[in-house]
């Protein structure tokens, strides 16, 4: 243990803490002290509300007020939860649903951002192409759905592609629009400097658009399970996308109820690295 | 009196020109037509002279600047800096020209020493430790030692200023363009700041070019003023100012004969104005 806490400069970091804390006068400690325990009062609240709903949601569909027919309850959800796990599926549904979110999240991205990159490149290229992204942006992506299932099949690839088209240009246009933002005059103190275009792009571009970009990155997260649960939707064998669409058809609001939960746990999970991505790239 | 006058002006022509606009003539192109922005503009420049450049707003200031460094070509007449046109293409990739702007433009994602040496990342002259060298003394001499792997927004406005310019003397430019760089800071930091920047720049024995709108600074800080006229833009007159006696910019501001050119730089722009 102790070795453990050396190893994180643990023990040295509360040390300098506790001697900084030490220094305050005791007016500051009061005021730090509130500051603290307002944040675990709300933190206490927040817990509490879920735990009320689930609570609530128990006792009224045992004591008959809702149908647990129509609502399921708790209890029956970890009964669903048990019996999935049980018979190997629930790994199995949630590794490939998480599998297509994740890809198509990395892929949308990374397609988004070279598309940005090309259309901030080339000026022509940005204004011949504005009409048709306009377009692309407004077009409702499922009504897309049949094509691509056609050409590339029903499956993981159709999903993925549906997520892909759902991230892709809103990505393009968040980040283009990041690029374009970027100060007039620091672009000209490069140029004063005989900065080329890469140049430009990679030591001025590219990092003053970052806090842009992890927006961009947020808000793919929750596009991404958009795109990848439509994609379920419209074509899936497994994942909680196609458990949702399922339990619906049969009226198994057991395995609806649970499949939406753990897709809430997944994007919260998700949302939750991003963020710890964003609070490393502040430092 | 003649005789004196006589003096100086055979000590400019003894200097090297460095920079000279022959004739230039600037026709901005819109799609709602064309503005004359300058007209046979004229004037030079010498080694290690400060210059400063005054007008009445929209008459083209800041156009000559960006025409300095390249950014716009003349429509008529051609700039020489350092005896080459700026406009013909350069065989070497050596930097001719310093800006300062109105903001610091400090990037805030790198540290203090990152940003002053980032035209020779640019450049690619890292390895240079000649240049390196020179550049960290200049951040030890100018009080910057300590805040070399601080970020841009632990640092005051007047320290910003003084991190840009450092920036720009990094390349060792022919030539600095400072196009009003303290009218972002607040009063007492502007005067601070134009006291640093002035002290640098003649200790460093560097050329320079400065657009503003403010007569007082102009005068406090130049050797020449040149005064435009309104759009379009020609020199009107070229003032002299001899106040090396007074010192910094700051006394040099207070002194009387401060006064004197202010009014005659004054009297200028409101003539025009009322034409």
């Amino acid at each position: 243990m102790k070795k453990f806490l050396e190893f994180f400069n643990l023990k040295r970091k509360f040390k300098e803490k506790k001697l900084k804390y030490q220094s305050y006068t005791q007016e500051h400690k009061k005021y730090l002290k509130k500051i603290e325990s307002e944040k675990w009062i709300i933190r206490l609240i927040q817990v509490l509300i879920l735990v009320a709903i689930f609570v609530i949601w128990e006792l009224f569909t045992m004591w008959g007020i809702l149908d647990p027919f129509f609502v399921s309850s708790p209890s029956r959800m970890i009964e669903t939860v048990r019996k999935l796990y049980v018979s190997g599926e629930l790994f199995m549904h949630i590794g490939i649903t998480l599998y297509e979110t994740v890809i198509g999240f990395i892929l949308a991205t990374a397609i988004g951002y070279l598309l940005a990159v090309l259309l901030w490149w080339s000026d022509k290229l940005k204004k011949v192409l504005e009409p048709y992204i306009v377009v692309l942006n407004s077009l409702p992506k499922i009504a897309l759905g049949p094509l691509i299932i056609i050409w590339v099949g029903a499956g993981t690839k159709a999903i993925i592609v549906m997520c892909i088209l759902i991230c892709v240009i809103i990505t393009t246009l968040s980040l283009l629009g990041s690029f374009l933002s970027c100060d007039k005059d620091k672009i000209l103190l490069m140029r004063s400097m005989n900065a080329k275009k890469y140049q430009i792009f990679f030591k001025l571009i590219v990092p003053n658009s970052m806090p842009d970009f992890i927006s961009v990155l947020k808000i793919n997260v929750g596009m991404s399970w958009i795109g990848t649960i439509m994609g379920e939707y419209l074509v899936s064998k497994a994942g909680l996308g196609y458990l949702i669409v399922y339990g619906g058809t049969v009226f198994k609001l057991d395995l609806v109820m649970t499949s939406t939960v753990i897709l809430c746990l997944l994007a919260g999970g998700m949302y939750f690295i991003i963020s710890r991505i964003e609070a490393h790239f502040k430092k | 009196m003649e005789k004196e006058e006589k003096e100086i002006k055979k000590n400019t022509n003894d200097k090297k020109e460095v920079l000279k606009f022959d004739n230039v003539s600037l026709i901005y192109h819109t799609k709602d037509g064309e503005t004359l922005a300058l007209k046979d503009v004229n004037f030079s420049v010498y080694e290690k002279e400060f210059v400063a450049i005054v007008g009445p707003s929209g008459c083209g200031k800041t156009t000559i600047l960006s025409l300095i460094a390249g950014i716009l070509k003349p429509s008529s007449g051609h700039i020489y800096l350092d005896g080459h046109d700026v406009n013909e293409k350069k065989k070497t990739s050596e930097v001719d020209i310093g800006y300062m702007f109105q903001r610091d433009q400090l990037f805030d994602w790198r540290t203090i020493w990152k940003n002053v040496t980032i035209g020779i990342e640019i450049q690619k002259r890292k390895k240079d430790t000649e240049l390196l060298t020179r550049v960290s003394n200049l951040i030890d001499k100018y009080g910057l030692g300590n805040f070399r792997n601080s970020k841009p927004t632990e640092l005051s406005g007047g320290m910003r200023q003084r991190v840009a310019l450092i920036r720009t003397l990094a390349l060792d430019p022919k030539i600095l363009l400072l196009d009003e760089p303290f009218s972002a800071l607040d009063f007492q930091t502007r005067l601070n700041v134009c006291d640093n920047v002035s002290e640098i720049i003649s200790n460093e024995e560097k050329t320079a070019i400065l657009v503003t709108h403010d007569i007082s600074e102009a005068v406090s800080l130049a050797d020449r003023v040149i005064i435009l006229s309104t759009r379009p833009g020609t020199v009107k007159k070229i003032v002299d100012v001899d106040l090396k006696e007074f010192g910094t910019p700051l006394k040099r501001r207070e002194s009387k004969k401060a006064h004197d050119y202010f009014d005659e730089i004054w009297k200028e722009l409101v003539i025009y104005d009322e034409s």
